[in-house]
């Protein structure tokens, strides 16, 4: 069944059942959201999409309304532009913006739409008081930056049937957090919430400074990278790099630039399951399958290299955040998004790492002896997101499902598309 | 100020009028009429024209025979109980003086709809009454046969009288209202169609049943037969609750509280504290639903006179608001405290005072774009504080030496 509109004067047929906003996206027409999140976050919490339907005394949020046959829709007029306007106001009344110094500076969402709705500057004084809660090291949520848009709180429920992230207290004091600090939440360090947040409100904890310390200080020590081939491949984005071989390649030479002394490939193994996402759910929620899930090969792939190289100051580069909560993986962990920000910091004084990205050579990894690499085989069946994986453990426990047959990954699209890897 | 709504401290918290539906008697006949009569009841409940006491006015027989009609295994009746707007005590009265009708009208209801379960969902203040229901429920167990009734306690604050949001609270989440459709006669607590009505609806019930179409609507409007438990507030002689026909205007309604206990009247708040403000000269108009220059809402009057301030009152109002917002929505959240620190602007001789125009359109902005009724409502109230006494304002800033 489709029906017939009209949005902004246009003639438009959608689906029965469409949003106003997906009506109006199929004939080009933007509506800037916020909280909206395709399948996943659909509370009409930011009232950024609101448009004028005719007939209705107030406006509705476009990512909500269905369409209806006749409706006349309005998306742009000044009269909604300053509706929007005001709510981007009050957003940033009660955001912190010391956007200078924050991690989503480049990409923040909230910029987006601050610069489609034309606005200048915002007419209030700032000053909220909140520490971000840092106890995982591995995820930091700074409530100075939320925007309460749930859109993590629709992730960690909806998709990856968690719900560690909620929402606490009511009015204007309302705030998204954990029972307790994050670390003591029951969080699997999964770090969905993370690439879910439109702004720096959820962010990953940062070990760039302190490698990039360690490379200008080595104290006669060697330093050498560990580089997961997800994170190689997709790190070349942030550098304008699209084809993921040359990216594997350029990231090798640009590490050795920097002052890596060696750069490995991370080994995988067939045996063991590894995503520590998933160990720390499974300890949670089926702590007798943690032993046979995890067996002590589960660290191997760091073993090996740590070993050859026990002097030296080890950096994993990895497209995982969970990691980054192990104990014992390397010395200091970085992200896909982390490497990215030390070539920054260690470039800077030389030349932009754009330029530097585009005219380098490829380089290729070093070897250690005895070590096999790629040992996976692909023939069994991957299972993606933490409450797909639940589900799937749970015919384990019943005894329907073989565990050798599957391969388990708490990120929603795997580590390709892990939570430390580029946004977009 | 409102008073704090607590339970018999406020001085409006008493009864001083009884009417036919709190002096109603026999009312457990009139399940067993309502049973026998089955579809019938219904339609004599939709000829009643008996609208809904909770503030929207939507009719009751058209919700019930909605909920009749869908095709479900499990239904659920609620009673909404969740008083939680300052200057409002009908409710509580009704629990003290007739529980008994309250019950019977939840048990006709879970007949004529076929529902297996009631929520009786009360706010935390009116917990001293869940003894005395459930004592009621015991004796009176053969009308509520194959019905589960259990008696609520409401985890949050107003908003969980929206009746989304009362259904998410039952179902153990937050108090935040859902986004309609569907709505709960289709899809409501648990995702069963759903009866949700106020205390007053419900008592009203047993009394048609038991009196007829033909008496019940000899008094009232058109629009709205029957009865309604007023409560009236503010410096009046008499404050209380008064259950009086619907149609005296105004004046008839401050002359049955005794008049005013000082001052001179300047004005009125009408239908609870998320209500619309009127001048003096409107003491001729008829308060009733739907009727001209007036909002009905619950059914509560404010008496203002000329020793209370305005913006003041509207300070409070909104300082009330912007701590019961449910916190989902940005204009409601962070709206609602932004036009609270303007009017502190106004009432703090020490700040810079904000322009009459810039609170206006805040509440304008609110109201346009909040995403439930409480929202548009707490908007709606300062919008016509603000528009209704504007020189009240304006005076504020213009007294002032700006800097």
């Amino acid at each position: 069944m489709s029906v017939n509109l009209k949005i902004n004067g246009i003639d438009v047929v959608a689906e029965e059942g469409a949003t106003v906003l997906e009506a109006a996206k199929s004939v080009g027409i933007k509506i800037p959201t916020l909280c909206f999140m395709e399948n996943c976050n659909k509370v009409a919490a930011c009232r950024m999409c609101v448009v004028e339907v005719k007939g209705m005394k107030n406006y509705m949020p476009s990512c909500v309304t269905k369409v209806r046959e006749g409706m006349e829709v309005i998306t742009e007029s000044e009269d909604l532009l300053e509706t929007r306007r005001r709510n981007m106001d009050l957003i940033f009344k009660h955001h912190n913006t010391k956007c200078e110094y924050c991690s989503r500076y480049a990409d923040c969402e909230l910029h987006e739409v601050l610069r489609y709705l034309g606005m200048s500057e915002h007419p209030y004084e700032k000053g909220i008081k909140a520490e971000p809660d840092i106890s995982t090291k591995a995820i930091v949520r700074d409530n100075t930056k939320c925007i309460t848009c749930r859109r993590c709180v629709s992730t960690c429920s909806k998709i990856q049937g968690m719900n560690v992230l909620k929402a606490f207290n009511s009015a204007g004091k309302t705030y998204i957090g954990t029972e307790g600090s994050m670390l003591e939440s029951g969080c699997t360090l999964c770090g969905a919430c993370l690439m879910a947040c439109p702004t720096g409100a959820l962010s990953e904890f940062t070990t760039s400074p302190d490698v990039s310390f360690i490379l200008r200080n080595k104290k006669g020590k060697r330093v050498v990278a560990v580089v997961a081939e997800e994170a190689a491949k997709r790190v070349g984005e942030l550098f304008y790099e699209k084809d993921p071989a040359a990216s594997e390649k350029k990231l090798i030479t640009a590490l050795k630039l920097i002052g890596f002394d060696a750069v490995y490939k991370k080994e995988t193994y067939s045996k063991a399951h590894y995503c520590p996402s998933v160990r720390n759910m499974a300890k949670q929620k089926f702590p007798e399958l943690v032993d046979k899930l995890f067996d002590q090969e589960t660290m191997r792939p760091y073993e090996a290299i740590r070993r050859a190289e026990e002097n030296s100051y080890v950096v994993a580069i990895t497209p995982c955040i969970a990691e980054k909560g192990e104990e014992n993986i390397a010395d200091y962990i970085l992200t896909t998004r982390g490497v990215a920000a030390l070539f920054r910091h260690q470039c800077v004084s030389r030349f932009t790492a754009n330029e530097l990205w585009k005219d380098m050579e490829p380089g290729s990894y070093d070897c250690l002896e005895n070590i096999a690499i790629n040992l996976k085989e692909n023939n069994r069946n991957s299972v993606y997101g933490l409450k797909n994986v639940e589900q799937a453990l749970n015919e384990v426990r019943e005894g329907l499902l073989d565990l050798d047959s599957i391969e388990l990954y708490a990120c929603p699209k795997g580590c390709m598309y892990g939570s430390g890897q580029p946004r977009r | 100020m409102w008073p704090n709504n607590t339970y018999n401290e406020n001085e409006y918290c008493k009864l001083q009028l009884k009417g036919r539906i709190l002096s109603q008697k026999n009312v457990w006949d009139a399940v067993k009429k309502a049973i026998e009569g089955n579809e019938e009841s219904i339609a004599l409940l939709k000829e009643s024209g008996l609208i809904g006491r909770g503030g929207a006015g939507f009719p009751l027989g058209l919700k019930w025979e909605s909920v009749r009609n869908e095709d479900s295994d499990e239904k659920i009746v609620v009673c909404n109980a969740s008083e939680g707007e300052p200057g409002t005590a009908a409710n509580a009265i009704l629990f003290q003086e007739n529980p008994e009708a309250v019950l019977a009208g939840i048990a006709i209801c879970c007949h004529l709809v076929r529902a297996n379960k009631a929520y009786i969902y009360l706010r935390k203040k009116y917990m001293v009454f869940a003894e005395k229901l459930r004592k009621i429920l015991l004796e009176k167990k053969e009308y509520f046969d194959g019905i589960e009734v259990v008696v609520f306690e409401e985890p949050g604050g107003y908003v969980c009288g929206e009746e989304t949001a009362l259904l998410e609270t039952l179902e153990g989440s937050r108090g935040e209202p859902r986004l309609k459709p569907p709505y709960p006669t289709v899809s409501g607590a648990f995702g069963k169609p759903t009866v949700i009505n106020n205390v007053e609806s419900f008592a009203n019930v047993p009394f048609i049943i038991n009196n007829g179409v033909d008496e019940f609507k000899s008094i009232g409007t058109e629009n709205a037969p029957g009865t309604k438990l007023y409560t009236i507030s503010g410096p009046v002689v008499n404050p209380g609750v008064y259950e009086l026909e619907i149609g005296l205007t105004l004046g008839e309604l401050l002359k049955k509280a005794g008049g005013l206990k000082t001052g001179t009247l300047k004005g009125m708040q009408l239908g609870g504290a998320s209500g619309i403000f009127v001048k003096e000269d409107s003491l001729d108009k008829i308060f009733a639903p739907k009727a001209e220059g007036v909002n009905f809402g619950v059914g509560d009057i404010r008496f203002i006179t000329d020793q209370e301030s305005i913006p003041q009152i509207a300070y409070e109002l909104v300082g009330f608001f912007a701590d019961e917002s449910c916190g989902v929505c940005i204009p409601c959240k962070y709206g609602l405290l932004d036009v609270k620190d303007k009017l502190e602007s106004l009432i703090d001789k020490d700040k810079q005072p904000e322009e009459y125009s810039s609170i206006l359109n805040s509440c304008k902005y609110i109201n346009q774009s909040a995403r439930c009724a409480m929202g548009q409502a707490a908007s709606g109230c300062l919008t016509s504080a603000l528009s209704v006494f504007p020189d009240e304002f304006k005076n504020l800033i213009e007294g002032r030496n700006l800097f």
